[in-house]
């Protein structure tokens, strides 16, 4: 640009430097689209957007007062209180299983409430940030699976109609799974009992055990999505 | 892409073709992810910050004015979903100067290089300040561009840039002298 020094044009030549992001990473966004829109599938109307933060608190508040029945979750962490033993349930949960490590965190600014599951102990980074847990998938070992799932109660994004899903969900559900070089993911992006819910599924591996996938299936049929009605 | 063939992957994706919708993310994908590397500085936080600001431009494509090219609309967008990240991950508000991944792999240099230095003394900055000079110097925002996104008074802007660039400035020289 016109008038820079030499100083502010070197400043300028490192964006030359940025990487690029991983190659795996445009096939999530790739599956998103397909699950979440559809060849043909109807959309919303301009009316029915995400509202936004007001309209968010109140959601949220309605989800919390509404959850009297809890689900069987661990333990309930809130990345902004710490974690609470008995906390109500935000409108998603694992019913509880051996071997899995099952947490449920708090709702996220923009974002709805995320219940993780794990056959490896979650890293504490991901348990005080809420949302996917990605410091635990960063490690994973190569039998190891994480299931992240979580639900949006003003909808997934504006104008999206996800396809309607009758829990118990199955990997069989899933849109799309992509092996890449060390993982497997797959992604479901489904309204279940009337409200959005994107669950991610991490294998530690390309090629996942089949004991890991069986029992991936399992925990998915566990997840529980209350009625938003 | 020629403009009209963008034009018309907007026309179609708005009308529900997910083919035109993944033409023109994998269009754009790359320096959308870049923008929001820039912006965050860290991979992870980019990753869902240029994720999710794509998903959303294209569900809200028909808030779009399809006259003008896409790109500016889309970079504005994920910036913003990157600044979001930032914020909720308190990496604005900390005093703390958190050395982020981008900014270690840009001070990886040569000795003598003086793009290296740059790099060394911008990771130097405190994190506001050094997202102002990334969003001005990197990705081409106007300081009143930078005021609105976010969320400060254009003077304020101004006086942090003037600032972050002597806080540089002064930084190399006393390197150089050292």
């Amino acid at each position: 640009m016109s008038g820079e020094s030499e100083f502010e044009r070197q400043l300028r030549k490192l964006r030359e430097r940025v990487p690029e992001p991983e190659p795996d990473l445009l096939e999530q966004v790739r599956a998103s689209l397909i699950a979440g829109r559809g060849e043909g599938a109807p959309r919303r109307s301009g009316r029915r957007g995400r509202p936004g933060g007001g309209g968010l608190l109140i959601a949220v508040a309605a989800l919390l007062l509404g959850s009297a029945v809890g689900f069987g979750v661990g333990r309930v962490f809130d990345p902004n209180g710490g974690e609470a033993a008995a906390a109500p349930s935000y409108g998603i949960g694992f019913l509880p299983a051996d071997g899995w490590n099952v947490v449920q965190n708090g709702i996220r600014r923009g974002r709805g409430a995320t219940a993780i599951a794990a056959t490896v102990p979650l890293e504490s980074s991901d348990l005080a940030r809420g949302g996917f847990p990605r410091d635990t998938v960063a490690d994973l070992p190569s039998d190891g699976v994480v299931i992240s799932a979580t639900v949006y109660p003003n909808g997934y994004l504006p104008q999206w109609v996800l396809p309607r899903v009758r829990a118990p969900l199955h990997l069989t559900d899933a849109a799309f799974g992509e092996p890449s070089p060390q993982r497997t993911y797959y992604r479901i992006l489904a309204n279940v009992n009337d409200q959005d819910v994107e669950v991610r599924i991490v294998f530690g591996a390309a090629v996942p055990p089949a004991t890991a996938t069986l029992e991936a299936d399992r925990q998915l049929s566990r997840i529980v999505v209350r009625d938003k009605r | 892409m020629a403009r009209a063939d963008e034009r018309r992957l907007v026309v179609l994706a708005r009308a529900g073709s997910t083919s035109a919708a993944t033409e023109l993310v994998e269009l754009h994908w790359t320096r959308a992810w870049k923008v929001a590397y820039a912006v965050t500085g860290h991979r992870a936080l980019a990753d869902d910050a240029a994720q999710e600001g794509v998903l959303r431009a294209i569900g809200a494509l028909d808030s779009f004015d399809d006259r003008a090219p896409l790109w500016p609309w889309l970079k504005r967008i994920v910036v913003n979903r990157a600044i979001e990240e930032l914020r909720h991950e308190q990496r604005l508000t900390t005093a703390e100067r958190r050395y982020e991944e981008l900014w270690a792999r840009l001070d990886d240099h040569a000795p003598g290089d003086p793009s290296g230095e740059i790099a060394a003394a911008v990771a130097g900055l405190t994190p506001v300040r050094r997202l102002i000079v990334v969003l001005h110097y990197w990705l081409d925002y106007s300081v009143e561009e930078i005021a609105a996104q976010l969320e400060l008074p254009v003077g304020t802007v101004a006086s942090r840039l003037s600032r972050a660039l002597a806080q540089l400035r002064s930084t190399l020289e006393e390197e150089r002298v050292g």
